[in-house]
């Protein structure tokens, strides 16, 4: 499964430029269906990024395609297994999902993550 | 008696107000700098602290044995510090703030504590005899809280405590100024303090700490500071006039009480009244 910030949920989303705090995740299945989940974690005080990091865990999501994810979030992402990939250019859904299936977004993840882990 | 130095407005003076109060309130008292992600109270100490002493707070290790993945802690969590995923719990040590919360809602009694460092104390002595101590919280620490629990731990036998505040009036600020005596909130005739100061005024009237200001560079147009003090029913118990020559000596690490009679004059004037409020 496939997650992606939204700002929408129609047909074809555009991209939110924010991952914790994006309004809602639309996750693509195997077959390319859409779905969609609201971020119930964007307007908590503090930790906004690991609760949707669970979020989208528990949904299965096994790849995130966002335009930037802060170190917060990258800690439990790593700890998860989950491929974050880089938006680049594209500003929606489709464009994004066309890019991952050229194999030109770039892989992100590899660098230190911000928080220690037990 | 504690009296807190605090303002809202970052760089308004409240560490130029606690050294010089501090300077001139005789032997009996202890300074504490309680701005422990930039402490700099002791730039005007010629004296080397004697002591160091860690810091540390608890954060929860899950036993996965007994955990039966119900997520009750994880829910629980203001901080996001435990994030209970299908497939794992996740605990990030730097969000917890160490309230215990997790281990009380857990049914199963998995969850147990362990600290880690996140920071220290140092104490000396300010000038002879007054008792010094502040704290400095590690960098990349998110919470400052248990470090400034620690530092209002010491000097508690000293007549006065004169509590250097951090800025803000967020949790470090509130955790500060529990159970002072006296709030000496450190303003300027700006917007910008003004508009903090009525935020760190409102924290206080919730806490029912009393409070009186004391406006720092001043000079500039008061009124509208002042009328927001008449409305509030603030005595306004001092001003330190903007003079380059007292930014000279402040910027050498020197003492203003020390260089100018009349600066010396003001704080003794104001550790009077101040003594007499609370």
């Amino acid at each position: 499964m496939i997650a992606i910030p939204v700002k929408d949920t129609g047909d074809n989303p555009e991209v939110d430029e924010r991952f914790g705090r994006c309004a809602f995740f639309c996750i693509i299945d195997d077959k390319g269906t859409k779905t969609f989940i609201e971020n119930s974690a964007k307007d908590l005080s503090s930790g906004a990024g690991g609760q949707a990091v669970s979020i989208l865990a528990n949904n299965d999501v096994d790849v995130i395609i966002a335009p930037h994810i802060g170190p917060k979030s990258m800690t439990p992402i790593l700890e998860l297994g989950i491929k974050v990939f880089s938006v680049g250019n594209a500003k929606t859904v489709s464009e994004a999902l066309e890019g991952l299936k050229l194999n030109i977004l770039k892989a992100v993840g590899e660098e230190k993550p911000g928080l220690r882990r037990v | 008696m504690n009296i807190v130095v605090l303002s809202g407005k970052g760089g308004t003076g409240k560490t130029t107000i606690s050294v010089n109060l501090a300077n001139i309130a005789g032997s009996d008292i202890a300074l504490l700098d309680c701005d422990v992600e930039e402490p700099n109270s002791h730039l005007f100490c010629n004296n080397e602290f004697t002591s160091y002493e860690d810091v540390g707070a608890l954060y929860p290790v899950i036993a996965e044995d007994i955990c039966i993945h119900c997520g009750k802690c994880g829910s629980f969590c203001n901080f996001s510090a435990i994030l209970c995923t299908k497939k794992m719990n996740i605990v990030m040590p730097e969000m917890c703030h160490d309230c215990g919360g997790c281990s009380l809602v857990c049914p199963v009694d998995a969850i147990s504590y362990e600290t880690r460092t996140i920071g220290h104390i140092r104490r000396g002595l300010f000038n002879q005899e007054q008792q010094f101590i502040d704290g400095i919280l590690n960098i990349g620490e998110f919470s400052s809280t248990k470090i400034i629990e620690k530092v209002l731990s010491q000097g508690l036998d000293a007549k006065h405590r004169i509590i250097d505040a951090p800025p803000g009036s967020a949790c470090a600020a509130v955790e500060t100024v529990e159970g002072a005596d006296l709030a000496l909130i450190v303003t300027e005739p700006t917007p910008f303090a003004l508009s903090d100061m009525k935020m760190v005024v409102e924290m206080l009237e919730n806490m029912k700490i009393p409070a009186a200001v004391f406006i720092n560079k001043s000079g500039a147009d008061e009124t509208e500071l002042l009328e927001y003090c008449k409305a509030k029913e603030l005595k306004v118990v001092g001003r330190l006039p903007f003079f380059k020559e007292y930014g000279e000596v402040y910027a050498k690490g020197g003492l203003l009480s020390s260089e100018f009679p009349e600066v010396n004059k003001l704080f003794v004037t104001l550790w009077r009244d101040l003594v007499n409020e609370a």
